[in-house]
Formats: C-alpha cells, structure tokens, sequence
C-alpha cells in the first residue's frame, strides 16, 4: 500500500510562521501577528484573513520575500524525513506560491499552494486561496492512504480527507479543533518522524 | 528502537479521586512521570490518552517532549484492549505495552527490555499473585500456559498473576475483546517474565504503595 505524507508548511515544517517573518520588513509586525494569531485560533476565517494580510504585505518585493523564507529556521529532522521519501510527500500550505516556491523547491518536494497574480517582483494579489481537502483529494489519486500533519484551523480540511490525522505542537499548540479530530498528537519533531518511521 | 504503549485512557473510577490515574500524586511527580523514566532513553513511546486527555497531554509533553500521544475519544465506553489497539495499528513490528496504572521497578524492567530485545515472540509480565481480583497466570517451565480468571478456582492455585506488562510480537489485537489477556491467551504458551510492579486500582492499593516506596522495597526510578 502507497502512502502519502501531507505537511502543512507554517509552524509545522517552519519554526517560524512566514507571515509575521515578512512583516518585519513593513512596519506591520503587530498588526499581522494579531491577525496572525486570530486565524491560528480560529477567531478569523483563515481565507479572509490571509487575503488581508497579503494585501499589507503586498509591497514588500517577491524577491525580498524569497530571501526572508530562505532563512527561516526548519523542523530538521522532518526535513530530513521528506528528503528521504521524495515520491510519497506533499506539502499542502495556503500560502502563496509566489513566496514558498523556492523554498519547497530546495527541500525538493512537490506542493500545493495558494495562488497569486504577480508582475515581476510585485505582488498584484491572491488570485485563489487553496483549498487543502481539494488539495488531498489529488494526492488520493496516486496513492492509497493519506497520513496528514498540521497544526492550525486551516489543516482541518486536510484532516478529514485523510485517514490518519496527526496534530503537532512544533511552533505552538494545535488548535484544540484539530486536536479533537486528530488519531495522534506529537508534542516535538523527534516524537513526530519516529511516529511517521513506525507506521506499517 | 524499541517501541511502548502505556495505557492511560481510563477513568479509575475505583481509585475515587476526580484526575486520570496517570496522574496521581507520587513521590515528586506523578504516576506517569514514573513510567516514562522506568523506560530506556530515545524510545518511541505512546501513550493512550482519554480522559481528561489536554491534562494528561499538558502534564507530560513538559518533561517527556517526544512521547506521541493516541488519542481514543470513545475511552468511557471501551476497554484498555481498544486503547492499545489504537495504537497498535500504527506500528509496525513488535512492542511493549504498559497498563498505565503500574508503578514499576528500574532493576526488574531493565531485564525485562534485555530479554525483549532478543525475543521473537511474546513474552507476558507476571507478578507474584497478590489477590483474588487479578487475573492468574499458570506458569510451566518459564512459560504461561494459561490464564486463569478471577474468583475461579484455578485462579487460587496461582502463583503468578499477569501483571499488566507485555511484550507484544506477532500478535495482531483486534479492537473488540475487553481484556489484554484475553487477546495473548490466543497464542500462548508464551515465556513468563517477572517484572516487580504495584499496581494501583483503589485506596488500598495507594496507600500499599506508598508503604512500599517509603521502606525501599520499591524503589522509583529516577527522573530525568
């Protein structure tokens, strides 16, 4: 039987959340940490909130941004899990693909984004949010089971396409939401791939 | 590496105190912070957790960052069996599983994990049979050859009672059996090792414990 690895790509491959990261260069640091954490909790529907701060975020050069992403800390143990398995790992992340593609491109792992309209290094604006069930849906296609890995209230729709669930606490607790549909909680990236390493 | 379940879904709702049993008050810690310290450094561990599950996951994800908690939503209506069936299904090989109710020796487990380490089949944990509830264990030759049920007449000829502790190895559990025991009895005889362990299910047991621990005939393992 196939399996696929679905990672969400914020808080849970990054230790890092890349949203507040760019902000750092606009002045925004507070207002984007606020909405930041708002859509992590579940009080802002995470598609709203991810179009608004794109939007206060959208100045801030593509190529800048590919350079802030590149220096983010990583989980690197699960890294290293992805590297090794390049056939059977996904990341599924609603964020733009015009800012983590370069990133996803050096771990070397296919990915799912969300999408942006842009003119060179100018973001003009998000052209479509993904949808991360869909985004599973597809990985379904070449694979017999799906095993998905998240931490925020946007992982929930991967989570009931998938048919092991895994909550993890890299950067921060997983929303009780996701908690409360998860089959496993890890609490660190160690606990993590050795739970992933031991599956049949 | 090796792999463990602990156990530690349920109620105990004979022990009468409102908080899962794992995290009972012992020594400096709780019940649960033993059982992870009894269990060798860079294990895979799981624990099974139920009720009141954010306590339990909050408690020890402070001290034990990499153990995997498996969550069994349906804890007040299923037995242990289906806890560590939930867990079982995502490991692939052997490992051993731990009633989460036990205080457990460091000497005795140690030897425990060396004959685990090169056994190819099961091995069931026994204790001296200490009373009438638990479950008996017929031992022959190193070997449980039976188990005898509680209130049974075989059960009084016991010298061994399971203990709570296995080594589980090319036995697939499946989800709707009540007890442990009743899913290694399939595929016994099965080798018999003597693990000293206290368990605790009442007051009693609490308190026997806490007598044992203060005169130093069980002795904790220490914390990390």
């Amino acid at each position: 039987m196939s399996t696929a690895f679905c990672f969400d790509l914020d808080g849970t491959l990054t230790a890092r959340e890349l949203l507040p990261a760019i902000a750092a260069e606009t002045g925004l640091v507070a207002e984007i940490e606020a909405l930041t954490m708002a859509t992590i909790n579940g009080v802002l529907p995470f598609e709203s909130s991810f179009r608004l701060r794109c939007r206060l975020l959208a100045d801030v050069p593509i190529s800048r941004v590919h350079a802030i992403v590149s220096g983010l800390p990583l989980f690197q143990d699960i890294i290293a899990f992805i590297q090794a398995r390049p056939q059977s790992c996904y990341v599924i992340t609603g964020n733009l693909d015009a800012w983590v593609s370069g990133l996803l491109a050096r771990i070397g792992v296919p990915f799912f984004a969300s999408q942006a309209a842009t003119d060179g290094d100018r973001l003009l604006g998000v052209t479509s949010v993904l949808d991360k069930g869909a985004a599973v849906q597809r990985v379904r296609a070449d694979h017999a089971r799906i095993v998905a890995v998240g931490d925020g209230v946007g992982d929930m729709a991967m989570f009931e396409n998938a048919d092991l669930r895994i909550a993890y606490a890299g950067l921060h607790p997983p929303v009780p939401m996701l908690v409360a549909s998860a089959d496993m909680v890890c609490t660190s990236q160690v606990a993590l791939v050795r739970a992933l390493e031991a599956l049949p | 590496m090796m792999r463990f379940v602990i156990s530690a879904a349920g109620v105990g709702s004979r022990l009468g105190m409102d908080m899962p049993k794992c995290l009972l008050p012992i020594g400096e810690a709780r019940l649960i912070d033993y059982q992870l310290a009894v269990l060798p450094p860079g294990s895979d561990v799981r624990i099974v957790v139920g009720f009141r599950e954010q306590e339990v996951m909050a408690h020890v994800a402070q001290r034990w960052p990499d153990v995997t908690f498996v969550r069994n939503p349906a804890y007040a209506s299923t037995s242990n069996t289906h806890s560590l069936y939930l867990a079982s299904q995502n490991i692939a090989g052997p490992y051993a599983a731990i009633d989460g109710d036990l205080i457990i020796g460091q000497e005795g487990f140690d030897r425990f994990i060396e004959r685990c380490r090169t056994s190819t089949t099961s091995i069931v944990g026994v204790v001296p049979r200490g009373t009438e509830e638990a479950v008996g264990a017929v031992v022959a030759d190193g070997s449980v050859v039976a188990f005898a049920r509680p209130g049974t007449p075989e059960q009084a000829d016991c010298v061994f009672e399971w203990c709570g502790i296995a080594y589980v190895s090319g036995v697939e559990l499946s989800s709707n059996r009540r007890f442990v025991f009743e899913e290694l009895s399939r595929h016994l005889p099965l080798p018999a090792f003597e693990i000293p362990c206290l368990e605790i299910d009442t007051p009693q047991d609490l308190r026997r414990a806490v007598e044992e621990i203060r005169l130093g005939r069980m002795r904790l393992p220490a914390l990390p």
